[in-house]
C-alpha cells in the first residue's frame, strides 16, 4: 500500500513539476507543496520518549545547524500507529519530516525504513541544494525504528535474564 | 589554471631573448612543485609570485604590473595573515585595508583594461577572504576545509552527530519557541546562549590552534559552534 501511495505521489509530483517549471524558474524558491507543509505541518508534537512503544530518532545537519526529531508509536506487531515530529530548520526540512510522518503512519516499521529520501525529494520537488533535507527525514525514520527495536530487545533480554 | 596564461607567457618568452629551454624547464619545475610560479602577463617574467610575503608580490617584481589573483589563493595568504583561528578582528581589518590600499580599482582608473580587470579581481578576492575570516564560524569552517575536514551536507549521515548535542539543541530551540513574544525571557536566553557560544569559540580555538591537529575533535567543536550560533540567530530574529 505504501509503495502505491508513493508511486501516486511521485506521479502527481511529476505532473506538477512540468506545470510549475516555468513559474518556479522565475521566482519560486520553494515548491508549493513545501510551502503547504510549512504553513500547515502535519503531526507536529512529541511522545514520551521513555515509553516502551515509542521510538525516537533525532538527527541533525551540521552544515546548516538544522535539527529534526521524528517519533513513532508502534503496536505489538510493530505497526506504526502514530508518528510525530519536531523540526527546527528550513522549510524543506520541515516539509520533509511532515511528509515522512504522514507516509509512515499505518505501515509496518520494516516497511517504513524502505522509504528513500529520493521519494520525499521527488514528492516535494526539492531542488538539488535541498536534497539533504530529505536525507535527514530518511535518517530520522531509520533511527526512530532502530531506537524502538533496541528498546524491545533490551527488555526481552531483561525478561529472559 | 593557466593554460592560457602559460601560452601567453610562452609567446612573450619566445619573443624576448630568454631561452626557450629555460622556460620549458621552469614549466616542468612548476608542475612538480607546489610553489606557485607564474609568468607575468605583461613582461613574461617567471619570478615566483607569492602573495603571502608582502603586498608587493601582487605585482610583478620585474615590471611592477598588477597580477591576476592566484586561482586557489588561500584566504589567509591573500590577506597576508598567519593561518590560525585566534586572529583578532583588528588584525584582519588592518590587513584588508593594507591590501585594498594598493589593489583597489580606484588606483587603476586610468590604467589599461587588463590592469583594471586584475585589480577588480584582486580586490574582490581580498573582500571575499575578509568576509570569511572576520566571522568566527565561517573562519572555523574554512580552516577545517583547508585541512581536508570540511563540513559537508553528508555529515550527520555517514558520521552521525552526537545525539546529546542534538538533544541539547532541541531543548534550546523549544525554549526559544516558548519564549516567543516574551522579550524579557528572550533576552535571558540570549545571554545564556551567548555564554555557550563564547565557550564554543574558546574550545574551537584550542582545538584548531593546537600543535597537533585532531580532525575528528575539530569537527565536533565546529558542529557545536554551528548549532549554537544558529540558536543565537533564532533568538535575535524574535527580539
Amino acid at each position: 500500500m505504501l509503495r502505491r501511495t508513493i508511486a501516486d505521489c511521485a506521479r502527481s509530483a511529476r505532473m506538477n513539476s512540468t506545470a510549475l517549471a516555468f513559474s518556479r524558474a522565475q521566482t519560486r524558491a520553494y515548491d508549493k507543496k513545501v510551502v503547504e507543509h510549512f504553513d500547515n505541518p502535519r503531526n507536529v508534537g512529541s511522545f514520551d520518549k521513555k515509553d516502551m512503544n515509542v521510538g525516537t530518532g533525532i538527527v541533525g545537519a551540521p552544515a546548516c545547524g538544522d535539527v529534526m526529531k521524528l517519533q513513532i508509536k508502534i503496536d505489538e506487531e510493530g505497526n506504526i500507529v502514530d508518528s510525530c515530529f519536531k523540526t527546527f530548520g528550513c522549510g524543506s526540512a520541515i516539509a520533509s519530516s511532515s511528509v515522512a510522518t504522514e507516509w509512515i503512519k499505518g505501515t509496518h516499521m520494516d516497511e517504513a525504513v524502505t522509504i528513500k529520501n529520493q521519494d520525499i525529494a521527488k514528492h516535494l520537488n526539492l531542488p538539488p541544494v535541498k536534497l539533504h533535507c530529505s536525507m535527514l527525514a530518511e535518517d530520522a525514520i531509520r533511527s526512530a525504528v532502530a531506537d524502538v527495536k533496541a528498546k524491545r530487545e533490551a527488555s526481552a533480554q531483561a525478561k529472559a535474564a | 589554471m593557466s593554460t592560457v596564461r602559460a601560452v601567453r607567457a610562452a609567446i612573450t618568452a619566445s619573443r624576448s631573448t630568454s631561452s626557450v629551454i629555460a622556460f620549458a624547464s621552469r614549466l616542468t619545475a612548476r608542475a612538480s612543485s607546489t610553489l606557485a610560479v607564474d609568468a607575468c602577463w605583461n613582461c613574461g617574467d617567471l619570478s615566483p609570485t607569492n602573495p603571502a610575503a608582502s603586498s608587493l608580490d601582487f605585482f610583478c617584481v620585474a615590471c611592477g604590473m598588477i597580477q591576476p589573483p592566484l586561482v586557489d589563493g588561500n584566504h589567509f595568504k591573500v590577506l597576508g595573515v598567519e593561518e590560525r583561528f585566534a586572529v583578532d578582528a583588528s588584525e584582519l581589518e588592518d590587513a584588508m585595508r593594507r591590501r585594498q590600499k594598493v589593489l583597489h580599482p580606484d588606483k587603476f582608473s586610468s590604467a589599461s583594461e587588463t590592469e583594471r580587470e586584475h585589480s577588480a579581481n584582486q580586490a574582490s578576492a581580498v573582500n571575499a577572504a575578509y568576509g570569511v575570516l572576520r566571522d568566527p564560524l565561517r573562519r572555523a569552517k574554512y580552516i577545517l576545509e583547508t585541512r581536508g575536514w570540511g563540513v559537508t551536507e553528508r555529515d550527520g549521515r555517514e558520521t552521525p552527530v552526537d545525539p546529546e548535542l542534538l538533544m541539547e539543541v532541541m531543548e534550546a530551540r523549544e525554549d526559544i519557541l516558548e519564549a516567543k513574544g516574551d522579550a524579557k525571557r528572550l533576552r535571558e536566553l540570549l545571554s545564556e546562549h551567548s555564554a555557550t557560544v563564547e565557550k564554543c569559540i574558546q574550545d574551537t580555538r584550542e582545538v584548531l590552534d593546537a600543535k597537533v591537529f585532531d580532525g575528528e575533535r575539530a569537527k565536533d567543536v565546529v558542529f557545536r559552534l554551528t548549532y549554537f550560533v544558529k540558536v543565537m540567530e533564532e533568538i535575535k530574529d524574535l527580539l
